[in-house]
């Protein structure tokens, strides 16, 4: 049986997908990395992640509008969203679309994973 | 000079003097004491494709964008209380009907038993420079975010390096890879002080605002930066209890580089002093150092944006210039002041005031 929690990242740049699985899997995660907004809920179906990580801004989309979505969807509204971005001042921006963390880019890796790992705690609280 | 000249012949020295105006490659206007305008030259007439009956007084109003029309009006009344000179950038439109930047200085006007006449106005067509600017822009902050991504990249792979060497107890590699980090965050400063500065040029630098104890965020700062720079004595003297309204992170960044500024252009020997001190209104913070310096000739523009102070032994300090221009600005927010005294070879003082809100 595999009990290691599920992170589900999203985010255009290759680079960053590549090495968010390398530290994530090596921080005792299982990852799964998509580049594409517009599949973002097949992933969630087939991979039913645990908490997922989504930069605010995709090729194409906006990713506080995925938020959004995955939020008013009752069966994944309780799923952490922590919002990425370069742009520090988007942190002002995701609150209205339910986002329960943002973190700036680049990002300090011990507080990447402290918010992932309280954000993982306080869902299993609920 | 009379102006009415529509219905009187105007004298030769007053012909003279409107073919200057109208021949001069400048848009000219003029108002009387009770802000009407007056007077428009024709290459405003011709800017505009009206004539002059149609801008008289407060028709050239019409011509202003409405996003820009209020400011116009409240720079206008400003100057106009103060009789002082002003300089504004304002969208007007043009014969084609599109809207074009331009810069618009106006001057008071005084007879000469030193009464107060009104205004005369200049305005120069900016807005192929403004264009620039605003393209300049959009690529700083394109570049600035091109690069954040690899930085962060970067930044994990040397964290995971620095875990394997700790773990394995490689300490001397250990190092290696912590200086490397170190390297990383200055340029991750520089990028985010080029983002910063693009920010304030297109207005969107945002600022959270809160209250808070002056005296807590500078000893904050103070730990931080010693931590910083273990080896450098940073003396920190004087209290204060005042607490006031700011971007507690934007302020800090401004104290951080004066800070940095102190500690770049003295030597590793010489001290740093901090002090804290408060009156009724302001609380105050200086930062001196005891290094090579200012000269007189160079105070008054360190504060201007890219401006780095010239001289062999100033080419040999590193930076860009962006510093002391993002500090003045991010005080100025605060409703504060930052000033300068400097000896060369012997001290620079910054001294920063920030309004109190309230005492704790």
């Amino acid at each position: 049986m595999n009990n290691k929690p599920k992170i589900l990242v999203v985010d255009d740049d290759p680079d960053i997908l590549s090495v968010m699985e390398i530290l994530l899997s090596m921080k005792g995660f299982e990852v799964e990395v998509t580049a594409r907004g517009d599949n973002t809920f097949s992933k969630l179906e087939s991979f039913q992640p645990n908490l997922i990580l989504l930069d605010v801004l995709i090729s194409g989309h906006d990713g506080r509008a995925i938020c959004k979505e995955i939020k008013d969807e009752p069966q994944y509204a309780n799923i952490p969203v922590l919002m990425l971005s370069a742009h520090p001042g988007a942190a002002a921006t995701i609150s209205d679309y339910g986002a329960d963390g943002f973190i700036s880019k680049p990002f300090d890796v011990e507080n990447l994973l402290k918010k992932i790992n309280e954000q993982l705690q306080g869902s299993k609280i609920e | 000079m009379r102006l009415t000249y529509e219905t009187e012949e105007p004298t030769m020295l007053e012909e003279s003097f409107l073919k200057i105006a109208n021949r001069a490659p400048v848009m000219l206007w003029m108002s009387d004491t009770a802000k009407n305008f007056v007077y428009f030259n024709d290459p405003w007439l011709k800017f505009r494709g009206c004539t002059l009956q149609e801008e008289l007084n407060h028709g050239w109003e019409q011509g202003v964008h409405e996003d820009d029309l209020s400011k116009v009006k409240k720079q206008f009344d400003k100057s106009f209380a103060k009789k002082e000179p002003y300089k504004i950038e304002y969208r007007l439109q043009n014969h084609k009907g599109q809207y074009r930047w331009i810069i618009d200085n106006g001057v008071p006007q005084f007879s000469d038993d030193n009464q107060f006449s009104g205004y005369i106005g200049s305005c120069f067509d900016i807005h192929e420079i403004k264009e620039l600017e605003h393209r300049k822009e959009e690529f700083i902050t394109a570049a600035s975010h091109e690069l954040k991504t690899p930085v962060t990249s970067l930044n994990v792979y040397l964290h995971l390096i620095d875990e394997y060497f700790t773990d394995n107890k490689i300490e001397k590699y250990g190092a290696y890879s912590k200086g490397a980090t170190m390297q990383l965050n200055k340029i991750n400063t520089l990028i985010e002080e080029l983002l910063d500065l693009s920010r304030i040029q297109s207005g969107s630098l945002n600022y959270s605002w809160s209250e808070f104890s002056f005296c807590d965020m500078v000893s904050n700062i103070i730990e931080k930066m010693q931590l910083l720079h273990p080896n450098r004595q940073i003396d920190f003297s004087g209290e204060c209890d005042g607490q006031i309204r700011g971007d507690v992170e934007r302020l800090s960044q401004a104290i951080e580089n004066l800070i940095s500024n102190a500690l770049k252009y003295s030597s590793s020997d010489n001290k740093i002093r901090i002090d804290i001190s408060e009156d009724k209104n302001w609380v105050m913070l200086s930062v001196t150092d005891y290094g090579i310096g200012i000269a007189t000739e160079h105070l008054s523009k360190i504060f201007k944006r890219f401006y780095r102070i010239p001289g062999k032994l100033e080419a040999t300090y590193p930076g860009m210039g962006m510093g002391l221009y993002l500090s003045q600005k991010i005080i100025n927010k605060h409703n504060g002041s930052i000033s300068v005294e400097s000896r060369e070879n012997e001290y620079t003082k910054f001294i920063i005031k920030i309004p109190i809100l309230k005492k704790k």
